[in-house]
This record gives C-alpha cells, structure tokens and sequence, in this order.
C-alpha cells in the first residue's frame, strides 16, 4: 500500500523534472517549486498517506522553502 | 520505523548530495534543479521510514491491552491462573481452561462449571480460515504465522501422532507482549489453528519462552 503511494509519488516528481529539463528550465529554485508543489498536491489527494505517515515537520519545511522561493521571485520583480 | 523506507531515503539525499556538489562545481544548474527535486523525494522517503504506521494499530494495542486485563481479572478470581489444565475443543471451536479436566461436550462458551470444576471457554472461531497449505503441519503453520501473520521468523514442529512440540522462532516485540498477557492470543492461534489442521481436540502439556522463542506442547484428545 505505502509502497504504491511512494512510487507514485516517485513516478509524478520524475515526470515533473524531466518536463522541466525538456523545456530548458535552468533555475534551480524552479525544479524545487515544482517538486513541492507535487508533494503538497498529491499528499492533499491521496489523503491515505498523509494518515499513515506522519508529515507535518515535513509540511513546514516545505511550505517555508517554497514562501522563501516565491517572496525571493516577487523581490526580483519587483526590484 | 521502516528500515528500509529510511535506509532508501539516507540514499536518495546522500545521491541528491552528491549531484548538487557536483553541479556546483560543474555549474550546470539544470543538475542542481534534478538534484533539489530528488531532495524532496528523499526527505518524504526518509519521514515514511521514520513515521509510518498503521492508523488503527494504537487502538488495536490499547483494545487488546484492557481486554487482556479483564480476561486475566477473571481467570484470577475463579483460581484459573497457572496451574490450569487448556484445552482446544473442535466442537464450537472454543478454547477451555479449568482447573481439572473436563468434557469438552459439558461445557459452552463462558464462565461455567462442570462438576463443580470451573472453566471459562474462549471462541476461537474469529481465527481466520485458511486453505491447508502443504500436507505438514509445519508447512501449514510456517505459511500462516510467518508469512501471513509474521509472528516469527521461523516455526518448527517435532514429534507426531499424540503429541507435538511447536517452536516459534524468533519471535517479535509486540508479539512477546500477547505471549505474556494473558490469555496469550499465540497460544490460542497456534492450538486452534493445530486442533483444525489436525481434526483433533488438543490439550496442552506445556509452553515456554527461551529468549525470542516460544515453545508449546501438546498432546492429541482423541
């Protein structure tokens, strides 16, 4: 069960970065974005996993490194 | 904790860490954004090894733990603690613990008595059924206690006819604390499950915990 969940999980970020790459992205913070984006999608969806697994200091990192992200991008417009 | 969910994410990071040192040393970014994601994909493997676990098995752990406390208070009030003669019935699948032998015929589901000799008989039919798998015993009980209930890591079975001797080896924490608490529910699934492969009544001459070992004795009623 968890196995599935985890590859997955896996399989959704593979598919992401590889687009990415596909696409000539080369901002790291980008690929970073994209990833938690996925982990916070995909943990809301299959809520089973989040049931299972204890994430909320995982859920903190995250969403901290993804508001650092976004107010680093709103600096550099807005500059 | 999952050693291996948390051995897979020690992996993904230290790989993950490795990429971003050599992206930065390289300077190719797009090995730095690779490296980033397959960050994230070890950190959520590493928290599923240290954090996993099955929503109702605190609940199953506490529903046990006071169940096993009131069997216990009422196997010590009727003097049925230690000393007691347990017995497996196939009529009724039922588990019967006196102080003296008595009929499995006499006796129902309960608290009773029987010639003024008291007993308490526990159903044993919310043992699964399972296909007889193998044409041993020893196949039967390896493929059910530890393949599909992983209670131990190995089962042995020596002797034959009227009496068996069963060796649990290797068995684990929660499994050792059902093994102390009384009734112990191992007992009951490895007689109960022996009494139906074997078509038998079943009583029990002896058991043991050696270490990480549980060993049970009985003979065959027939």
């Amino acid at each position: 069960m968890i196995e599935g969940d985890l590859i997955l999980f896996t399989v959704l970020v593979v598919i992401a970065t590889l687009a990415l790459i596909y696409v000539g992205e080369l901002r790291p913070d980008a690929y970073l974005a994209v990833a938690i984006l996925i982990y916070f999608i995909y943990t809301s969806v299959n809520y089973g996993f989040r049931f299972r697994v204890k994430l909320k200091v995982v859920d903190l990192l995250l969403i901290t490194t993804f508001s650092l992200i976004v107010a680093y991008r709103v600096y550099e417009v807005l500059k | 904790m999952y050693f291996k969910y948390l051995i897979s994410g020690s992996l993904i990071i230290a790989v993950s860490a490795v990429a971003a040192i050599y992206s930065l040393i390289t300077g190719l970014e797009v090995v730095l954004g690779a490296s980033l994601t397959t960050l994230v994909l070890g950190i959520v493997v590493l928290t599923t090894g240290l954090t996993y676990g099955e929503p109702l098995t605190e609940l199953y752990r506490t529903y046990v733990r006071d169940l096993s406390r009131l069997v216990s208070k009422v196997l010590e009030d009727s003097g049925l603690l230690g000393g007691s003669r347990f017995r497996v019935c196939l009529n009724d699948f039922k588990a019967v613990i006196s102080t003296k032998p008595v009929s499995c015929l006499e006796t129902s589901l309960g608290f009773g008595l029987v010639n003024d000799t008291p007993y308490l008989a526990l159903p044993l039919d919310s043992i699964p059924r399972f296909e007889v798998v193998g044409s041993d015993l020893r196949g039967y009980l390896s493929e059910v206690l530890t393949r599909k209930f992983r209670v131990c890591r190995g089962v042995n079975v020596l002797g034959g006819e009227d009496g068996y001797t069963i060796e649990l080896l290797g068995v684990g924490g929660d499994v050792l604390e059902l093994i102390k608490t009384p009734p112990n529910y191992i007992k009951l699934l490895v007689l109960g499950m022996s009494a139906k492969f074997l078509g038998n009544d079943l009583e029990l001459v002896s058991e043991d915990l050696i270490s990480n070992n549980y060993v049970v004795k009985f003979r065959v009623v027939k």
